[in-house]
């Protein structure tokens, strides 16, 4: 009888074990449509240390992949803190997202403030010798920035690649937030006295931060959506500001990412705790201006 | 003959100014040559050094822009040890002779306000940079945060090649090379 209730102790503890393992326990329904022909990405920043919360992270990730399909991942910098031997691009990068690369999800990255330059030839960082680049996915344009150093080779050269780009969706995707309610950082000013204008001229209609340890959605400024993601590593926890005007939703109590769907004129989005659970989703609709002028 | 007067006088303070080490500021003392010789000079410099790297890096082989983290590694290394090398003579000031200090203290007092001067300052010396050392040919350790620079004063200092980078660390304004990390020179109290 005593070595039975043992038996079952031991049984409720490894159930227990298995239960509370966040990529198996509290996976949250995906909400994304999951639509024919969509364009499918995760959005994540502030990755690269190489630690347990990382790793799990990276597992939670990966889970959601079986769920929802993502082709490829945005990195919004710091993706490789410390030093960046190649032994920490292994630790901090490779083994971290194996089971996402096995899968052939591409790395497109960008960089920050504790990134070298020589990640640009990194082959996994997808960032052809460049600090700053553009890629297209069907109707979206992507436009990787380099915010850590904006001078006026990559202005001109934003402006030019912008002038001709006549997508549907126009997305960039950068470390330093043009708006941020962090209580560390803050907005970083001098950055969106540089890009907004250029955004607002030629319809950028989504914006990917990190640099903050936390996840904001930020309420809409002048017709552009800004999102912070910069939980991928570590968390700041209580760092965004109660009383910030920015703020539509703000989440700094754990590590997330964002699983991202464009169908059409809709953009869906998910944002995942280290947990499993969903703590912010929503759509964004193109603006009618930017419909009229891709439809001509 | 008053001029050849003031040209005298001007020419015996500028050879006491050299030998005692004073700053000639720009604006405090007059000064004979104007912005555009000494950024023209400043090019010269920095020119002089991308050439030499540049042709350092062709006895390499070409480093694959999709490279593994051990080929970044080795080019990085190889380059650096040439550029060391190369430039083992060279001391602080080739690039930022007292001239183009001044000349740079006042375009980045010009261009960047007093209330953003102050917050550039905080955020330099609390960077997590207290590890790199403000020495001419060392580099900047890779493990040391790269502070952002504001773009708008990038706009207003002379653009330097792709292969180089401003940098500020704690007071100072580095040139850095951004592929073998070597600090090509710098001016201490760039901050005004
Ligand atoms: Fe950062």
């Amino acid at each position: 009888m005593k070595s039975q209730s043992k038996f079952l102790s031991i049984v409720s503890l490894i159930f227990f074990l298995l239960s509370s393992s966040p990529a198996q326990a509290q996976m949250s329904e995906i909400t994304l449509p999951l639509k024919d022909g969509s364009v499918r990405f995760l959005a994540v920043g502030d990755t690269g240390r190489g630690n347990d919360d990382q790793y799990e992270l990276g597992r939670v990730m990966a889970e959601y992949h079986k769920k929802f399909p993502f082709e490829f991942a945005i990195l919004t910098g710091d993706n490789i803190y410390g030093k960046e031997k190649a032994r920490d691009m292994k630790e901090k990068f490779e083994d971290v997202y194996r089971p996402l690369l096995d899968q052939g999800v591409k790395f497109y990255a960008s960089l920050g403030n504790h990134d070298e330059s020589n990640q640009r030839f990194y082959e996994l960082f997808n960032m052809n010798g460049n600090e700053y680049f553009n890629f297209k996915k069907d109707c979206v344009s992507f436009y990787s920035l380099n915010s850590n150093y904006m001078d006026r080779r990559q202005l001109e050269w934003l402006n030019n690649t912008l002038a001709t780009d006549d997508s549907k969706w126009k997305i960039a995707f950068f470390h330093h937030p043009p708006y941020s309610s962090g209580k560390r950082h803050g907005s970083s000013e001098d950055i969106r006295e540089a890009l907004e204008p250029i955004f607002v001229k030629y319809g950028v209609n989504v914006v990917f931060t990190g640099h903050e340890h936390f996840y904001e959605r930020i309420k809409p400024q002048k017709g552009i959506f800004y999102f912070i993601t910069g939980a991928g590593g570590k968390i700041r926890s209580g760092g965004i500001k109660k009383d910030s005007d920015f703020t539509a939703k703000g989440f700094d109590t754990d590590l997330s990412f964002m699983l991202v769907e464009i169908a059409g004129d809709e953009m869906f989005f998910q944002v995942i705790a280290k947990s499993g659970a969903t703590v912010d989703s929503g759509k964004i609709a193109l603006p009618q201006k930017a419909l009229t002028k891709a439809a001509k | 003959m008053r001029a050849v007067i003031n040209h005298y006088i001007l020419c015996i303070a500028t050879v006491v100014c050299a030998f005692s080490g004073v700053q000639m500021v720009s604006g405090q003392t007059p000064y004979p040559d104007s912005d555009i010789a000494i950024e023209k000079a400043f090019r010269k410099q920095v020119d002089e050094y991308v050439a030499l790297r540049n042709r350092l890096e062709s006895t390499l082989p070409a480093l694959s822009t999709k490279a593994t983290p051990e080929e970044i590694d080795a080019h990085e290394l190889k380059l650096r040890i040439l550029v060391q090398n190369a430039r083992a003579e060279f001391k602080r000031g080739s690039i930022f002779d007292s001239r183009t200090a001044a000349y740079f203290l006042r375009l980045i007092k010009q261009n960047y306000p007093r209330k953003k001067r102050a917050e550039l300052k905080t955020a330099a010396l609390t960077a997590d940079t207290n590890e790199v050392l403000l020495k001419v040919n060392f580099p900047y350790p890779d493990d040391q945060e790269l502070l952002e620079m504001p773009p708008k004063l990038l706009l207003a200092l002379p653009e330097l090649p792709a292969e180089l980078r401003y940098r500020f660390v704690r007071k100072a304004l580095l040139i850095v090379d951004r592929e073998n990390r070597v600090i090509v020179d710098f001016m201490p109290d760039a901050i005004p």
